[in-house]
């Protein structure tokens, strides 16, 4: 059965995962060529300089796609499922409530992270091309809050769009949308390094909180 | 497990929903409500020889006093600094001016004068730094400051130059400048590293850093060659960092904090240090000022309540001291709404800090009535309900006052 779920959730996000990978790759293609025009046009020195001691980031065209694409896959997993309640077949197929979601879930968060160490892997290699190497290996915390924002809109949405009642729904959506503004404060790179533990603890919350919407689906909208 | 996953799901939400509140309900209640003041600019007159400030009253206007209480316009505020505001006297034609006897024209003033400013957040260890710096060449032949193709690092081997045009590192400069350290007595690697990384300065005095044994070294590179000083620096200092300052007046290479709150100059005489005398000072938390004119040096530290002023002689030494307390243009009745509103607040951003300092900020005594009416209002409300009141959720609501009541009003358990 859970093979079943999971090769369900796969046809689903197949479309999405694939246009969401060439999207994220043309991204990352797009700060290859910027970096490598700069190179080309201004001094490396001053570029070096702007970029390690000014804290310019060369890769900020990177910072909002993780959060786009945990929108986007949540939504491709649970829109046409709320829609027309669909949801409710799936409810009653021979398995539990919390063992679907964990598929479910499972399913959009393992291709959310394929995108996500693409997205890092390639800004890392890019900045290893033009720049020291300290430089490539502080995009890893700087991409990090980033990352766990994309994770945080992916539960959030999930979360939203189970729920059945307005108002909690739209207190649930500002306090993801909170949590997800906090990730894109600061300047600079590493700007959250010391609070990075912190905020990897918000995704075992985020993802918890889904199951509480699955309950109250199942239990007052899915009759 | 299935009994305990609503439980624990419902109770993350609240978690996420009290974090999300705590953060954005007291930002918002400040944009809405608060009022900020400028920092109070506090001076030592050369001509009354007493502490003046300008205090900020919020909207663009401002108090002018003295530490005896005197109030001033702005023109008298600003004839009483002659050294700083030369540039009035200049227009009026009142240069050269005299002061304490002493008359000074122009040029004597501007000879005299230096300013270096040292904000806690650009202290080593209080933000993100990644360990490489352009060592500029010093060639006497050429006019302007060129940024060096390469950057430096310190490894445990030695000194690396890597070269900006080819991402590689330049094996030549990298032991030229290794042996040239290590025949002074360096020991690899480097514990502080203080220079000034930008053109941006009249001329070049390299890097100062402390080797693994606490010795400090003087490092230049002057056409393309090491010049290298072992500075005689007291290494058992526990130093934080090196800020060096060039300036055409030549005093002092800049200043050497320790980890305690010691601070000294680096002079040019051979290195030796000057002591400041700044009891107060505290490098975690707060931010340091020098304005050295010709015949006094004043010293300013600022915390976020209050601004001490040190003024002393040309040789540094203490003449009086001044504590100005931070005027708060905040009603008193919003900050007391405020904490009654928000027991605590999420804060990531610190202004002692380049990067994220995550704190919580208790808020006064008023929190604790906030959180009483809160856990009231719970208790009648679920008793209007005719619903039994769950102590874990008057818990909850009993230590995060309004954000809990929010929480777990809102992600009601059926």
């Amino acid at each position: 059965m859970l093979s079943s779920l999971l090769l369900k959730e796969w046809l689903k996000l197949r479309i999405f995962f694939a246009a969401l990978l060439l999207l994220n790759f043309a991204v990352c293609v797009k700060i290859f060529f910027d970096i490598r025009q700069q190179m080309h046009s201004e001094h490396a020195e001053m570029v070096w300089y702007q970029v390690i001691h000014i804290h310019t980031i060369p890769y900020t065209a990177i910072m909002y796609m993780p959060l786009a694409t945990g929108l986007i896959f949540a939504a491709a997993q649970f829109v046409p499922e709320m829609l027309g309640r669909r949801m409710r077949i799936s409810l009653h197929l021979p398995t539990g409530r919390n063992r679907m979601l964990v598929a479910c879930l499972f399913t959009g968060l393992l291709l959310y992270l394929a995108v996500c160490c693409m997205d890092s892997g390639l800004v890392f290699l890019m900045l290893r091309t033009y720049f020291p190497m300290e430089v490539a290996w502080s995009s890893i915390p700087t991409i990090a809050p980033w990352i766990i924002a994309g994770l945080l809109s992916y539960c959030g949405t999930v979360t939203v769009l189970l729920e059945i009642a307005w108002p909690r729904r739209i207190f649930l959506l500002l306090v993801f949308s909170t949590l997800c503004l906090v990730l894109f404060s600061g300047t600079g790179y590493g700007w959250f390094t010391p609070a990075l533990w912190y905020l990897v603890g918000l995704f075992p919350l985020a993802l918890l909180s889904v199951f509480e919407s699955g309950r109250r689906f199942q239990q007052q909208g899915a009759k | 497990m299935n009994q305990l996953l609503p439980f624990i799901s419902r109770y993350s939400a609240v978690i996420l929903a009290v974090l999300a509140l705590s953060y954005g309900l007291p930002a918002g209640f400040d944009k809405v409500f608060g009022q900020k003041a400028g920092n109070p600019l506090l001076f030592y007159s050369p001509l009354s020889e007493k502490f003046i400030y300008r205090e900020s009253l919020g909207g663009h206007r401002f108090n002018y006093l003295d530490e005896d209480g005197s109030r001033y316009d702005r023109p008298g505020f600003e004839a009483q600094l002659p050294f700083l505001y030369y540039k009035n006297l200049e227009k009026k034609k009142l240069l050269p001016v005299e002061v304490a006897g002493h008359r000074f024209d122009k040029q004597a003033i501007k000879a005299g004068k230096q300013g270096l400013e040292i904000k806690s957040r650009h202290l080593d260890g209080h933000h993100q730094q990644i360990e490489l710096y352009p060592l500029f060449n010093n060639d006497p032949e050429v006019s302007i400051m060129p940024f060096p193709e390469d950057v430096f690092r310190f490894t445990e081997k030695g000194m690396e130059f890597i070269n900006a045009d080819y991402n590689r590192i330049d094996q030549e400069l990298t032991s030229t400048f290794t042996r040239a350290l290590k025949e002074k007595g360096f020991v690899f690697p480097a514990t502080v590293i203080g220079g000034k990384t930008t053109n941006l300065k009249p001329f070049d005095e390299g890097f100062f850093i402390r080797d693994k044994s606490g010795q400090v070294f003087h490092l230049k590179r002057i056409l393309n060659q090491p010049a290298v000083s072992k500075t005689g620096i007291d290494p058992t200092l526990d130093i934080q960092d090196i800020i060096i300052s060039e300036n055409r007046r030549k005093e002092f290479y800049g200043t050497v904090i320790t980890r305690t709150g010691d601070l000294y100059l680096i002079s040019y005489d051979n290195y030796r240090l000057i002591p400041l005398a700044i009891e107060t000072y505290d490098p975690s938390q707060m931010d340091f000022k020098l304005l050295i004119n010709p015949l006094y040096a004043n010293a300013i530290i600022g915390t976020p309540v209050m601004v001490h002023g040190t003024a002393m002689d040309t040789s540094y030494k203490v003449l009086c001291n001044y504590d100005l307390q931070r005027l708060d243009p905040t009603p008193a009745i919003i900050g007391a709404a405020r904490d009654s509103l928000f027991p605590f607040q999420l804060c990531f951003e610190n202004p002692y800090r380049g990067q994220a300092a995550p704190n919580l900020l208790f808020g006064g005594s008023w929190s604790l009535v906030g959180i009483i009416i809160a856990g009231c209002c719970f208790v009648l409300f679920t008793k209007r309900k005719k619903q039994v009141v769950n102590k874990g959720e008057l818990a909850v609501i009993l230590v995060t006052g309004l954000y809990g009541l929010l929480a777990i009003s809102l992600i009601k358990k059926e």
